[in-house]
């Protein structure tokens, strides 16, 4: 945790109330997102005891439930219902144009791309990681055999699974929210959804730690039910089920079953719907819009693989698969930090706090000077700042303006009252000068330059940090 | 049990629970907490205090998982162990051609001996005897026993440690073998499961060690490679990993030795503070007053609050008590520690914006950064 949301939570506490973190959303709310709920059967993370889904807020949502989630008859048949509603949203999201791409070429991407929110990050990956895993390969020979739309909407659960920093496609509700406000709890504490709501939207008449006591009193977000419900009411309600001897009484066992684990779920799915609202209520930064498209892309891709039947999940990826993907991974994460930071001041204060950046008024800007370069004189224009907040990296740190992130600085000097820099890039020849800021502005140096494009690593052989440990040879000693 | 006397006096008549291995881990997850040492130490029965402290009922493990963990061991260990057999052959590459078998549950030596007073020190006293057969006579003594009760020295009282686990020896090594019911999928499991199984186990492989030194032998015959079988992907099939926790234990040995000695902690404090014995929680008189008692009791030791608490049973107690102090601890071991010497959420502030200057060099680095901190915000949101 940084210096900057050390202070925030502090301020959190005091104020019994979450404090902003962002003044601007960084993550890309659709207009209409599928909010999907579930438990599985504890201790068996396969068998999901009940989902509920749906797009819409005010109408009730779609629900399965499982009354013996060990059957694995009633669980395809729940996941085939639970299935078709999926597949069918997904389905509004196949319109495609065609895009230009940096490289100028056009290609066509779809509209829209869909968008799931979960309550935790927890059940996107029960719900990603598990029940696509498990649903995307199974037969129809296999005995019994899940209906065909089963393994179909698992290959599409696997596409949202482990998806880039940054993307939008699954919203976990917590995640959202703790990267838009503070509060002053324990971080894992956070991972509590109705806790969190309490924090940032208290209610009438409650402050913040008041409200988050009665979150944590209401049932579970899932995916693990509450123990304690599992043993009082749970437990007794399957048994009675297998008991019933008529179809008759076994549908009303059910109905009490149905009614009771909706009773559980339902203050999470007007729960899911709060955090959309609330991280809604916020201006979008301007990168997101990039993002998203990028999302877009990705989206189109699996949809034509799809289309095409030559989507493929691996289940234990190749040590080169891996290499690559953790090299995406930490691309992707640089990128974000950098596109959050350039795209909001207050993200951008926790690095003037630590001392990355250096937020400044101009004092003089010697936009003619030049220094010899290796055959001729260069322009290299000279700009003397008054920090605002002491500033004390070495000479020869390179920063980026944050109003014009191409314009490169370096430091020749930093004291406590002056810090002097030459501009290398972005603002030295006469076209460019005027990005050059003026005497008496406010400006903010940082780290962060506006993204570049790199290609995805390639390998022709397992890099060395993704092979297995040799045996060490003998000490020839 | 050799409870001391300060500890006895202090539990009074609360009810006991025995200590385990889960509970050694999790307390030493949250160290330097006098309160949570002195609990452990004295085996009082930590669910039945936090029910009564935060009138919040107990959390128990759900029925179901109970079951399918049970499922899962019972299928492993059935058929003369074929199955820990077969993995152990597998994954520790040792050459075992059966399991002769021994069982030191509570249940198992009731039977065998009817009538046994001190049951945990009869079943630490068989598992002495036991493993000092297993290390001298290899060939023809028992080579597996279940539920084993070693001892440990926490906070300077003996615990009694029920194994859940299975020692088993081959050519006069000890090996540790851990049945878990939380699958492990495509090769990977739950990396906080598979973390806390690996610190449970080692508890288990330092008491064996201590065991061994007990009875004049190397503690390096205890194999801190330890075996631990879980059901692999979503099926009932059994898979093993081998882990080595040769740190883990000596995380452990360090951590153990510096646990304050309970009895140290107690001498300090009134002698009549003590727990209340357990009322009856459906009278609401008796129930309130009990749990005044016990408050007052808990609120004589320090405790020290962190992330680590979260699993504890007196966890919302603790946290409402960092919340009337406005400890900067309820924000956790991040915030506080950038907080350095200032223990007041409120003394915090008042460095952060000035209002108050430090006095000394440790609260002068934390008020640095926090007025840093206060400054780049004012920045953006304009001054409050």
């Amino acid at each position: 945790m940084d210096t900057l949301h050390t202070y925030l939570a502090l301020r959190a506490a005091n104020e019994r109330k979450a404090v902003a973190k962002v003044t601007r959303r960084h993550v890309h709310i659709s207009p209409r997102p599928m909010v999907i709920i579930g438990y599985h059967l504890a201790g068996d993370i396969g068998a999901p005891l009940a989902l509920i889904w749906g797009t819409d807020r005010t109408a009730r949502p779609h629900s399965v439930v499982v009354a013996e989630p060990r059957n694995r008859q009633l669980r395809f048949d729940a996941l085939e219902t639970f299935g078709q509603s999926l597949v069918e949203y997904l389905s509004g999201y196949v319109a495609t144009r065609l895009e230009s791409r940096s490289s100028g070429e056009t290609e066509p991407v779809c509209i829209d791309a869909p968008q799931i929110v979960v309550a935790n990050p927890a059940t996107a990956e029960w719900l990603f990681g598990i029940v696509g895993r498990f649903t995307r390969s199974l037969s129809a020979a296999g005995d019994p055999a899940p209906a065909p739309i089963v393994p179909l909407a698992g290959k599409h659960l696997s596409f949202f699974h482990n998806l880039l920093p940054g993307s939008s496609l699954v919203l976990p509700a917590t995640e959202i929210l703790s990267t838009h406000w503070q509060t002053g709890q324990l971080p894992s504490e956070d991972l509590n959804l109705s806790a969190l709501l309490g924090w940032i939207a208290p209610g009438e008449g409650l402050d913040g730690p008041a409200a988050a006591r009665q979150g944590e009193d209401s049932p579970p977000a899932g995916p693990l039910s509450d123990p304690n419900w599992d043993a009082r009411k749970l437990s007794p309600l399957i048994d009675q089920w297998h008991a019933a001897k008529t179809d008759e009484a076994q549908s009303a066992v059910f109905g009490e079953l149905d009614a009771e684990i909706r009773e559980q779920l339902d203050h999470t799915w007007e729960d899911c719907w709060r955090a959309i609202h609330l991280v809604n209520t916020l201006p979008e930064g301007d990168r997101v819009a990039r993002r998203w498209e990028r999302d877009r892309r990705a989206w189109t891709r699996h949809h034509l693989t799809m289309e095409t039947g030559t989507a493929r999940f691996r289940n234990i990826p190749t040590p080169v698969q891996s290499a690559k993907t953790l090299g995406v991974l930490e691309q992707a994460t640089t990128e974000l930090q950098a596109e959050m930071a350039l795209d909001d001041p207050l993200v951008m204060a926790a690095y003037v706090a630590s001392g990355e950046a250096l937020s400044a008024k101009v004092i003089s800007v010697d936009a003619t000077r030049t220094i010899p370069g290796p055959r001729r004189q260069v322009r290299r224009p000279l700009v003397i700042f008054e920090p605002l907040l002491p500033f004390t990296r070495p000479a020869g740190t390179t920063l980026f303006l944050v109003s014009a992130p191409d314009v490169e600085f370096e430091i020749l000097s930093a004291t406590g009252d002056e810090v002097r820099a030459q501009v290398n890039k972005g603002a030295v020849s006469s076209s460019t000068l005027s990005r050059l800021p003026n005497p008496g502005d406010n400006v903010v140096l940082s780290p962060f330059t506006k993204s570049e494009f790199y290609p995805r690593p390639q390998y022709d052989d397992v890099p060395w940090t993704h092979r297995l440990a040799e045996p060490a040879e003998e000490d020839p000693l | 049990m050799t409870i001391q006397k300060p500890l006895a006096q202090f539990r009074g008549e609360f009810p006991t629970a025995s200590l385990n291995a889960r509970r050694i881990a999790a307390a030493l997850e949250a160290p330097g907490c006098h309160r949570r040492t002195v609990l452990e130490a004295g085996i009082v029965n930590m669910e039945k205090l936090g029910a009564l402290v935060t009138g919040a009922e107990p959390d128990r493990q759900s029925p179901f998982a109970i079951a399918r963990g049970n499922q899962f061991e019972a299928q492993i260990t059935d058929h003369g162990m074929a199955t820990v057999l077969a993995l152990a052959r597998k994954h520790l590459g040792l050459d075992i051609p059966e399991a002769r078998e021994k069982d030191l549950s509570a249940a198992s030596v009731r039977l065998e001996f009817p009538g046994v007073k001190q049951i945990n020190e009869v079943r630490a006293r068989l598992t002495r005897q036991y493993v000092e057969q297993m290390l001298t006579k290899p060939t023809c003594a028992i080579n597996l026993l279940r539920h084993a009760m070693t001892k440990l020295d926490f906070g300077g009282e003996i615990a009694y440690l029920e194994q859940d686990v299975l020692a088993f020896t081959v050519k006069g090594r000890i090996y540790v073998v851990e049945i878990k019911s939380y699958p492990m999928i495509d090769g990977r499991a739950d990396p906080t499961k598979a973390s806390a199984s690996v610190r449970q186990t080692a508890v288990y492989v330092l008491s064996l060690q201590e065991l061994a030194v007990s009875i004049g032998a190397s503690p390096r015959l205890v194999d801190t490679n330890v075996m631990i079988v879980l059901p692999e992907n979503l099926s009932f099939r059994a898979t093993a990993t081998v882990v080595d926790t040769e740190m883990q234990v000596r995380r452990l040995r360090r951590q153990l030795a510096e646990v304050p000695h309970a009895a140290t902690i107690l001498a300090g404090l009134p002698s009549e503070t003590a727990l209340p014995p357990l009322p009856d929680m459906q009278n609401k008189e008796e129930s309130a007053q009990a749990r005044d008692t016990a408050c007052e009791a808990l609120a004589q030791i320090t405790p020290r609050f962190s992330e680590g608490c979260v699993p504890c049973p007196l966890f919302r107690f603790c946290r409402q008590e960092a919340e009337n102090q406005q400890t900067v601890s309820r924000l956790g071991t991040a915030v506080a520690g950038a907080c350095g010497s200032i223990t007041t959420i409120r003394a915090a502030l008042d460095f952060a914006t000035g209002r108050r200057l430090p006095a000394n060099a440790g609260e002068s680095a934390a008020a640095e950064l926090l007025s840093r901190a206060a400054a780049a915000e004012a920045m953006v949101i304009g001054k409050r």
